[in-house]
Formats: C-alpha cells, sequence, structure tokens
C-alpha cells in the first residue's frame, strides 16, 4: 500500500518564500457559520496596516502540502483560530476538523526553526477548550474571544501593536459594518456564491484596504 | 500579558494590495466605484434622516432648546 508521503512526494517547498513583514497567515474554518468572524478578522487585520493571507486559493491535490508550508513560510506571523475543530458530521462519517490544528503544527514548527521569523497566536472561543483538546500547546497564549466579532478586534489588538495610527476596537467595527454594507453588491458584481471563494478574499481585502485608506485621508 | 508583534510597516496603498492580490487595473476600478457609490448612498441616507453627513452624529436640534 502506497503511504500518504508516497502519494504527496516530498513535501518542500520550491524556494523558501521571501518573508513579507506585513502578511499574516489566516487559518480559519471556511464555512457559514463562522462567516462574520472570518470578516472580523479580514477587516481587523487591515485595519491594523496588515495583509491577511489564505489557504482559499491553493487548489487540493497533490502539492497542496507544500504550497501551504511555503504560504506560511511567506508570513510573518500567523493567526489559528480553533473555536471550531469539533466534529464535523456531514457524511459519509462524522470526523473532526484537523485542517486548523494541523496548519497551527506546521507553523509551530516553523516558528521554532525560525524564531526570529515566524510569531503564531492561537486564538478560541472559549477558555481551557484548546488546552484539553491540544495540551501540548500549554506553552502558547490563548487569544480568547467569545465568538464576536468585537472579541476579535480586541484580540488582534493585543496580538499586534501598531505605534503610529493604531486603531481602536470602535473603529475597527465601525469598518467591519462598512464591509458588510457593501458585500452584497460587492458579491453580485463578482458572481461569487460564498465569501470563502478564493477570488472573494482577493475583493474583500482591497476594498477594506480602500475604505481605511479613505479613512486615513480624511 | 501574552506576548505581542510590533507593526512596524507601513499601511499599503490600495494598489499595491490589489497588485499583490492579482487584481487587474480594471477590477480594483471597480472596486473603488463601488466604495465611491456606498459611501455616496450612506451620506445621503445619514443626511435624510436628519444627521450630519459623514459623521452619524444627530444634528443639532434648533427651537426650544436654543432660545
Amino acid at each position: 500500500m502506497e503511504t500518504p508521503q508516497a502519494q504527496e512526494g516530498p513535501v518542500r517547498p520550491v524556494a523558501r518564500p521571501r518573508v513579507e513583514a506585513d502578511s499574516v497567515f489566516l487559518n480559519v474554518p471556511y464555512d457559514a457559520e463562522f462567516r462574520e468572524l472570518y470578516l472580523a478578522y479580514i477587516v481587523g487585520l487591515i485595519e491594523l496596516g496588515l495583509t491577511p493571507k489564505a489557504t482559499l486559493g491553493i487548489p487540493s491535490g497533490s502539492g497542496r502540502l507544500g504550497k501551504i508550508l511555503a504560504l506560511i513560510q511567506s508570513c510573518r506571523s500567523s493567526i489559528h483560530d480553533l473555536s471550531r475543530c469539533e466534529l464535523d458530521t456531514n457524511p459519509p462519517h462524522p470526523t473532526p476538523r484537523f485542517n486548523m490544528p494541523f496548519e497551527l503544527g506546521l507553523a509551530v514548527a516553523w516558528s521554532k526553526l525560525t524564531p526570529k521569523k515566524h510569531d503564531y497566536f492561537v486564538f478560541e472561543t472559549v477558555t481551557r477548550r484548546a488546552q484539553k483538546s491540544l495540551s501540548d500547546l500549554n506553552e502558547a497564549d490563548l487569544q480568547v474571544h467569545q465568538g464576536a466579532p468585537s472579541g476579535v478586534m480586541r484580540e488582534l489588538c493585543n496580538a499586534f501593536v501598531r505605534r503610529i495610527k493604531k486603531p481602536d476596537v470602535p473603529q475597527m467595527l465601525s469598518a467591519y459594518h462598512e464591509l458588510s454594507g457593501l458585500l452584497p453588491e460587492l458579491m453580485k458584481q463578482s458572481g461569487a456564491q460564498t465569501v470563502f471563494e478564493a477570488g472573494m478574499f482577493s475583493r474583500i481585502i482591497t476594498v477594506s484596504t480602500e475604505l481605511r485608506n479613505r479613512r486615513l485621508v480624511h | 500579558m501574552g506576548h505581542s508583534v510590533t507593526i512596524t510597516t507601513p499601511f499599503p496603498t490600495t494598489e499595491e494590495v490589489a497588485k499583490r492580490m492579482g487584481l487587474g487595473k480594471a477590477e480594483l476600478r471597480m472596486i473603488q466605484d463601488l466604495v465611491d457609490r456606498t459611501l455616496d448612498r450612506e451620506r445621503r441616507r445619514a443626511g435624510s434622516n436628519g444627521n450630519s453627513a459623514g459623521t452619524g452624529r444627530a444634528r443639532p436640534s434648533r427651537g426650544k432648546t436654543a432660545r
């Protein structure tokens, strides 16, 4: 029987990518119930002057793992939201959602190998759950957002500190509501079905950046 | 107190971000037009609700309290 490694091939990024100081690898669930928090992460990071990156544009299949690793390596920081690692009850079998903790493991390894090049942050809805389900990670600080966009933004401000033109949570929430207001039209124009499509991810980031930059000018 | 990362990079321009996201000039223009229209609509709505345009604050009332 062929091992998973044989099917995937050796995991080796083609060349070690250049680290972008303002890029943040965003490791979150892509499902409807997480929509508000997903948008909150994007808007919050952009308000802080950071640029989120995600695996949305990476096709499944051969080489995916190497591309995910390369994406993590290209980011100065990463955010891993473990709040929805529960059982996925969709057929054929109820299964735990391993992708997020798996990608966290990749980021932890990369951070341990190159501590000056990568910082990772673990976000959760409730306290102590991640310590129980992933006790190996007890050394990490948890950012607990209580499942609310305002909580996500508060914890982003705790994790990332901007000295000049530092946004506050009300300002970030205002940007979040602005984005939410124009999202239906953006989706219609883009012909998108969900906000979790790779093209929408790029457009949401660009719209949020434009909104922020207009506010900074005024 | 947990650890944190200090951000030292400047805010990127929309053009820089759009380029990094792989969006072309036409798509960027479409996005900027959409933002224009939405913000205009918000300002008009704020105005028709009796609020000061752009700020969302209630316009100072005239009448009894002014006398």
